[in-house]
């Protein structure tokens, strides 16, 4: 069918990284909920998706995902195999990733260091855009109008002959946030008009991919966003007029063939990212420009045995107001995965890596992990998971060379990870099923914080805590599809997140104390029902208490949302047409996912899209 | 918000504790307060979080209120605390990040105002009952801030600005003596001179580079501790009754100043340690009196004991004190960066 929104997402996922994933969790996210609910960010989809606890400073603000109870710093973020998280912060704001159509999303929960590197350590956040050869051609364009003054106008096209592959998308975002709030800070709790929280976004991803030969291809990818905030401030705090502006270019290519018995891929990347932050018009400018290059081999020495070695470099060079003069980075790092199935039950994966950062050297990070297949039926199948990974951070770029403070000296973060799991996938009839449920225990060494200097006069950072977390992850999808053309589809993820670092009390004693902004409860569910081109969606999470201090002396308040959405799409040959309309916070509940950040109250989006669609 | 049922049984606590004081002691109204004989902590708090606070520790030690303003006023109190200031009944809060001073009464620490329209206030220095001087930045310079730093004239009646006056780059402490408002700005090499019937700069100081903070000795000298990052510090002797003539004594580095109640012995950080020194000194010491880096440093003129804040930016820092021996008293948990003190 020539429709790509009833295309099940499920079973995609990033191969790349799943053969040398045994024993871990890699979660395929459903990319075409943003389809269908155009206007949410990467970040909303984590949140109503997954047991992430999404920290979101407002709506269209800086937004952070972490996994396991570590910090959006132990997330790492890699878009088509390369790093993209910001070197000079060390993290990724989700808020400025709006996928581009067509991405694939995998979340990998828990360390994995030999595999996706430096930062790795909760998880890893993968968006991939794979080649896609098969002819056809398609355009979309769609426009969207919402609540507080919400635009988005998103156009994208395709085009595939066999031998090259095309894939445009453009998306313009903009929104006010005017919305009304109650100030929990001042005398009376006042009702006041948030100010200074609109933005603009506009972004820009370009493919091409070329068959060179039945065995070679070449890709070229572009992704450019630019991001204009305001940046809302705190209740209780100045209004600062604070504005940041970002500009993230991404562009890479990659040549991959059959050489030398196996498959290499040749990959180079160039990032350029600016982020200009300035208050009451005074600015602060940071601008690093990456280069990066990586060299694969994968081959099959055995029917049931697969290895790939790589070895990847990265250069920085930034210039930011803070640092002085321009500095530089180089980080290099090499790595071997093997996967190898000794029994036609059992898949082992070893995966190690070793990175070389200027001025000292992250630990060797291997990774240990089965999949065991305890029971194998028509109806479904049983597996048993389990793996032990090490991981680890390189300190970011502020953390070395901002002056005063920084100290190139430090140590990377270093973590160690456990987990064992169980997944069942079910199939009878008309329903499937996919359930994993998973327990795991991390330890975090080094983790780095800024602190007041020991000679005064300016703050520094220093390899200083230590986190021990233990946790639970459930996930659970069901679809049902009858012959009449009705789909119910829905599911589940919960996260039980026990995440500590031992402090003080007002008696001295050293007392195990919750990460702050770690959820103990984090659920997420959602529904769907599609019946002849039409669809009703639900979605809710609840969030249990989050301390906002790591003494756990203030929190936030559980809170539970829920969206709705309906629509309706019309075919008439290759045209198709579709009208939609979300309702977000359904149940207009105030919260606070940061402290003391407004969040919108209840509000509204309609959209229409038009497509045009070709496939012989 | 849960902040507000949490704090309830601390908050029925100091309000019991102050009603056993008002029976026992009806006859004083000053001394009815259960905040009359101790020291305020000002707690920075995390910059662009809300989570400034006050934290009371009375002088004998035995009552700690780590978040007096929240338990009192059931809401925050800011961003980032920077000073307080007793003037009159009430004390006042200077809330640099939420560009407030919040305005409570001194004996019960609930809200009776707030002055706006200020632009990253820093320190107060009152003239009277009626009229007080604070110190802004109005804009950091290291964020390419290029103007200059004002002191704005509040009147304390109404909670308004009156007057603001441009100084040097990023003022930082006031002091008054003899009618004239003097304002080191830490940004900049100079100290300003403000005539406070006119509320104008009538004269500007030369002094060094990163003038910080200022107190008054017996001597009616007034002394500055001034450095900046990467160069040595200094101890300015400014004698205002010989026409601002100025010595230098050299420190290590900039930090935080002090004096006793006689007003003989100056205390003050330098490169991470706690020094003394007397007036009349003719060389800064080299020995240091406490090898730790304050973030927060007072001395009890009653008591004449010092009182450090020391911590993380992240975790609830403490106030340790000491005799001005050297010798360690007893230490107790306040809430994150304590930063000053204001004694009662």
């Amino acid at each position: 069918m020539p429709d790509s929104v009833l295309v099940n997402p499920i079973e995609i996922t990033g191969a790349k990284y799943t053969r040398f994933a045994a024993g871990t969790k890699l979660e395929a996210v459903d990319t075409l909920l943003l389809q269908r609910q155009p206007g949410l960010t990467l970040a909303d989809v984590l949140q109503q998706r997954s047991g992430l606890y999404l920290k979101s400073y407002g709506n269209g603000m800086t937004a952070t995902v972490a996994f396991r109870g570590t910090t959006a710093s132990h997330t790492a973020v890699l878009w088509n195999g390369f790093n993209i998280a910001l070197p000079t912060l060390g993290l990724s704001d989700f808020a400025l990733l709006p996928p581009a159509a067509h991405s694939l999303i995998t979340l990998q929960h828990g360390p994995s260091g030999a595999l996706h590197g430096s930062g790795a350590i909760g998880g890893a956040v993968l968006l991939e855009n794979p080649a896609d050869f098969s002819p056809n051609q398609m355009v979309r364009v769609q426009q969207q109008e919402g609540s507080f003054g919400h635009h988005r106008t998103a156009v994208s096209g395709n085009y595939g002959n066999g031998r090259l592959a095309l894939t445009s998308s453009f998306t313009r975002t903009s929104a006010d946030n005017n919305f009304k709030y109650r100030d929990l800070t001042q005398f009376g709790q006042p009702w006041q008009e948030q100010q200074n929280a609109a933005f603009n976004q506009n972004s820009f991803a370009q493919e091409v991919h070329l068959k060179l030969s039945p065995t070679q291809h070449l890709s070229v990818r572009g992704w450019w966003v630019k991001t204009h905030r305001q940046v809302q401030p705190p209740m209780g705090g100045a209004n600062n007029n604070a504005q940041q502006d970002d500009e993230n270019l991404r562009l890479m290519t990659e040549w991959q063939g059959q050489i030398a018995r196996g498959t290499t891929t040749v990959k180079a990347a160039y990032f350029k990212d600016r982020l200009d932050y300035s208050e009451n018009g005074h600015p602060s400018l940071s601008t690093v420009n990456t280069w990066q290059g990586q060299l694969e081999h994968e081959r099959t020495l055995l029917p049931n045995l697969l290895l790939q070695v790589g070895t990847e470099g990265q250069l920085f060079k930034a210039e930011v107001s803070g640092y002085g003069d321009g500095q530089k980075e180089n980080r290099y790092s090499a790595y071997a995965w093997m996967r190898y199935d000794p029994l036609e039950k059992l898949q082992i994966s070893l995966n190690v890596r070793q990175a070389w950062v200027d001025g000292f050297n992250p630990p060797v990070t291997p990774t240990l992990g089965a999949n065991f297949i305890l029971s194998e039926k028509e109806a479904g199948t049983l597996t048993l998971k389990g793996n032990v990974s090490r991981s680890y951070r390189v300190p970011t770029l502020n953390d070395r060379y901002w002056r005063p403070g920084g100290n190139p000296d430090l140590s990377p973060e270093s973590g160690w990870g456990y987990e064992a799991g169980l997944a069942h996938a079910f199939q009878q009839n008309q329903l499937t099923s996919q359930t994993e449920v998973t327990v795991y225990r991390l330890k975090v060494q080094d983790w780095i914080q800024w602190q007041p200097s020991v000679t005064g006069g300016y703050s520094e950072p220093v390899n200083l805590q230590t986190v021990r977390g233990h946790g639970l992850e459930l996930d659970t999808k069901w679809k049902y599809a009858s012959a009449r053309h009705l789909i119910l589809s829905g599911g589940a993820a919960y996260g039980y997140t026990i995440s500590e670092q031992v402090l003080p009390n007002a008696h001295a004693e050293l007392q195990d104390r919750q990460l702050f902004y770690v959820p103990k409860h984090k659920v997420a569910g959602y529904a769907e029902a599609r019946v002849k081109g039409w669809w009703l969606a639900l979605d809710g999470t609840f969030t249990s208490l989050r301390y906002t201090d790591q003494d756990n002396d203030n929190w936030l308040d559980p809170y539970a949302l829920a969206n709705v959405s309906a629509g309706k799409t019309i075919r008439w040959s290759a045209f198709e047409a579709q009208l939609m309309a979300q309702v977000q916070n359904l149940a207009n509940t105030t919260y606070q996912a940061m402290a003391y950040r407004a969040m919108p109250p209840r509000h509204y989006r309609i959209s229409l899209a038009l497509q045009w669609a070709k496939r012989p | 918000m849960n902040l507000i049922s949490f704090r309830k049984p601390f908050l029925f606590a100091a309000l019991a504790s102050a009603l056993v004081f008002t029976s026992s002691c009806e006859n004083d109204k000053e001394e009815a307060s259960p905040f009359s004989d101790g020291v305020f902590v000002t707690n920075e708090g995390q910059f662009n979080s809300v989570n400034a606070e006050v934290s009371f520790i009375s002088r004998d030690g035995k009552t700690v209120i780590p978040a007096l303003f929240n338990q009192v006023n059931n809401r925050p109190l800011g961003d980032a605390a920077q000073s307080m200031t007793f003037i009159g009944d009430k004390a006042y809060i200077v809330v640099n990040n939420s560009q407030k001073i919040e305005v409570v009464d001194g004996r019960t620490f609930s809200s009776t105002g707030v002055i706006n329209d200020l632009s990253i206030p820093r320190y107060m220095a009152a003239l009277n009952n009626n009229k007080a001087y604070v110190t802004e930045y109005v804009g950091y310079s290291f964020f390419g801030y290029t103007g200059t730093g004002r002191v704005s004239v509040l009147n304390l009646a109404n909670n308004t600005v009156t007057k603001t006056i441009d100084v040097g780059l990023l003022p930082e402490g006031a002091l008054l003596h003899n009618g004239k408002l003097y304002v080191a700005n830490s940004g900049g090499s100079t100290v300003s001179i403000i005539n406070t019937s006119t509320d104008a700069v009538e004269a500007t100081l030369e002094v060094g580079n990163g003038p910080a903070h200022m107190v008054l000795d017996a001597n009616n000298k007034i002394w500055v501790i001034r450095g900046t990052y990467g160069e040595p510090g200094a101890l300015v002797k400014i004698d205002p009754a010989n026409n601002h003539a100025i010595t230098s004594y050299q420190i290590p580095g900039s930090g935080l100043l002090t004096i006793n109640g006689s007003k003989n012995t100056l205390y003050y950080s330098s490169a991470g340690k706690i020094y003394s020194m007397s007036v009349t000194a003719t060389a800064a010491p080299t020995t240091p009196l406490i090898s730790r880096n304050p973030y927060g440093l007072g001395l009890d003129p009653e008591s004449n004991k010092l009182y450090l804040g020391v911590g993380g930016y992240t975790t609830n820092g403490w106030v340790v004190r000491y005799e001005t021996t050297g010798a360690r008293i007893d230490s107790f948990q306040v809430r994150v960066l304590p930063n000053g003190f204001t004694f009662r």
